[in-house]
């Protein structure tokens, strides 16, 4: 009993404390950067200015066809996904 | 089989008007007029006219099709300013119109009462303009994303003036996200899986997955959560990227309001503390431009504030933070589907108590069917609309639609907010466990990440790779 207890006063402390640095760091602007009218809340195309800039596919050339990246990224998908249900058919 | 036909006929003796309450995403079995009466369908078809007619507007430049966004304001800048200019109230008007009127008619095909929902759709909307200005201040636009602001709002008015029974009929949470993952699925552009080659691969692919299966037994067998929906949305949202993959997955694995709401809670907040600290940790140990960028990419949950993380280190981190997260993102619609089909086969299953193996026909029948709409939406834009029209075309037709999804997802949140009391969030707390997955899988997350981008980026195994800035 005592030891529930313990836990959730070492919880709602954790939370506390996690509120109080994240409101620290709005008020005071710690990670901002000069420049960028933008910050964690913003989505892809709609709220960073050029995001097409990123992803335009000009900052590195692969040795490797499309099709070799594709065919890896389903073959892991696969295997995870088999390990997945496999795992949890084993460990009940 | 039994099973589905035993779930749907439970399901055709109930009301119309019954819904579970907390459900983001519910079931039936399917039929051919499911096409064009069912809310998954429905939805995939508002997402459909949506992107036809913004590339319509983009390509040919005909119109303007853009919806509404609030410029910041605050830090010297007044928010009337952008109230001033006409062009603002037409596009707020035009975003009032375009989606009232697309929600307005999958209503009527629903079968809902138009009367009912048009009322309160408006009152709605105007909460969600109130959320929308909000969060466009200086200080919150750039560390708290409106969906935080979009459950404040709502549980604010639920838990004090209360829903009237009015505005009820407007409050559809999972209609907003399915048409707002459809109207995504044409901004994750599959396509970007080759733009940092093997290197982006690496560390995007061969991490999330082990992440994900990591926090779901760390979930549902040391810390014995029992809502798995809530421990797979919570995983996804940590190891992908945040909001949009706990929206996604979320929807896929039939969670509860309550479940989103704490996982993008959680998510929102720890992204913040991700982004202040991850540069100034990678920075004091002296990781480089290069493993660093790509930590950030790897860890921290927004794409947002992997761009300001990463920009914070520097050029080369930026690029390499941005398009590992961007290789992050495809994975969005493959996490959903394939934990639609796990919970599908593995979850529902044994909570019916059948033990026999699903058959595809079943799977079929309880695959939320957005997904098929999301995928078509990625597809479409990675492989006919870009080699056709171009990157820049393409990426012009996203900032229409991405401002649509905007609007979709901030009037589910505002809805799940108005349904949605403080008493169910605080039981949701379960003694702090989904916490503890957060952090624990969190760290597992960097752990892993930074292993794979050792392996890869430091030049001691493979050769550096060759960025072009």
């Amino acid at each position: 009993m005592k030891k529930n207890k313990l836990i959730r006063i070492t919880g709602i402390i954790t939370i506390v404390a996690i509120l109080i640095l994240t409101a620290y760091c709005m008020v005071n602007g710690l990670g901002l950067v000069e420049g960028l009218d933008f910050g964690a809340g913003a989505y892809f195309y709609a709220d960073i200015p050029e995001f097409n800039k990123y992803v335009n596919g000009e900052h590195f050339i692969s040795k490797f066809p499309m099709w070799v990246h594709v065919m890896l990224f389903l073959i892991w998908g696969a295997i995870m996904f088999r390990l997945w249900i496999w795992l949890d058919k084993k460990w009940k | 089989m039994s099973t589905v036909v035993k779930n749907a006929s439970l399901a055709n003796d109930i009301p119309k008007t019954y819904a579970p309450a907390d459900d983001i995403v519910t079931v039936e079995k399917s039929k051919l007029s499911d096409l064009w009466k069912k809310e998954d369908w429905l939805t995939i078809w508002i997402g459909a006219i949506l992107i036809i007619v913004s590339s319509i507007a983009v390509l040919t430049g005909a119109f303007d099709f853009s919806a509404a966004k609030f410029s910041t304001w605050g830090n010297g800048t007044s928010p009337l300013e952008q109230l001033a200019t006409g062009e603002f109230w037409v596009k707020l008007l035009r975003t009032f119109l375009v989606t009232g009127v697309l929600f307005t008619a999958g209503v009527k095909l629903k079968g809902q009462k138009v009367k009912e929902y048009i009322p309160a759709y408006v009152t709605l909307f105007v909460l969600a303009v109130i959320v929308r200005f909000i969060s466009a201040e200086f200080t919150l636009n750039r560390y708290l994303e409106w969906a935080f602001w979009a459950l404040i709002v709502g549980l604010v008015v639920s838990n004090t003036v209360g829903v009237p029974k009015w505005l009820k009929p407007a409050v559809q949470t999972e209609y907003y996200i399915k048409a707002g993952l459809v109207i995504m699925g044409f901004s994750v552009l599959f396509s970007n899986i080759i733009n940092f080659g093997l290197y982006g691969l690496g560390i995007a692919w061969i991490v999330t997955p082990i992440v994900i299966i990591f926090m779901w037994f760390f979930g549902t067998r040391v810390l014995k959560i029992e809502n798995k929906s809530l421990v797979i949305t919570l995983a996804t949202a940590t190891s992908v990227c945040g909001t949009s993959a706990a929206i996604a997955v979320g929807a896929s694995s039939k969670a509860k309001k309550t479940d989103l709401s704490l996982a993008v809670s959680i998510s929102i907040i720890f992204t913040v503390l991700m982004m202040v600290f991850e540069p100034v940790i990678i920075k004091a140990v002296g990781l480089g431009e290069v493993m660093g960028g790509a930590l950030i990419g790897g860890t921290v949950d927004s794409t947002g504030a992997v761009t300001v993380a990463g920009t914070a280190l520097g050029e080369t981190a930026q690029t390499v933070a941005v398009l590992v997260k961007s290789i992050q993102n495809i994975l969005i619609g493959f996490i959903a589907f394939a934990v639609a089909i796990f919970f599908t086969a593995r979850v529902e299953k044994n909570t019916d108590g059948v033990k026999s193996k699903p058959t595809a026909a079943e799977i079929w029948y309880r695959l939320p069917k957005f997904i098929i709409g999301f995928f078509a939406a990625s597809l479409i834009a990675s492989f006919i609309f870009l080699p056709a029209v171009g990157a820049d075309s393409v990426s012009a037709i996203n900032k229409v639609l991405d401002q649509y999804k905007n609007w979709a997802f901030v009037l589910a949140f505002t809805s799940i907010g108005l349904d949605t009391n403080f008493r169910e969030l605080k039981d949701q707390y379960q003694g702090g466990k989904p916490l503890v997955l957060y952090i624990v899988g969190q760290l597992f997350n960097i752990v892993l990440t930074f292993a794979a981008v050792y392996l890869l980026l430091s030049g001691k195994f493979f050769p550096l790779p060759t960025l072009v800035q």
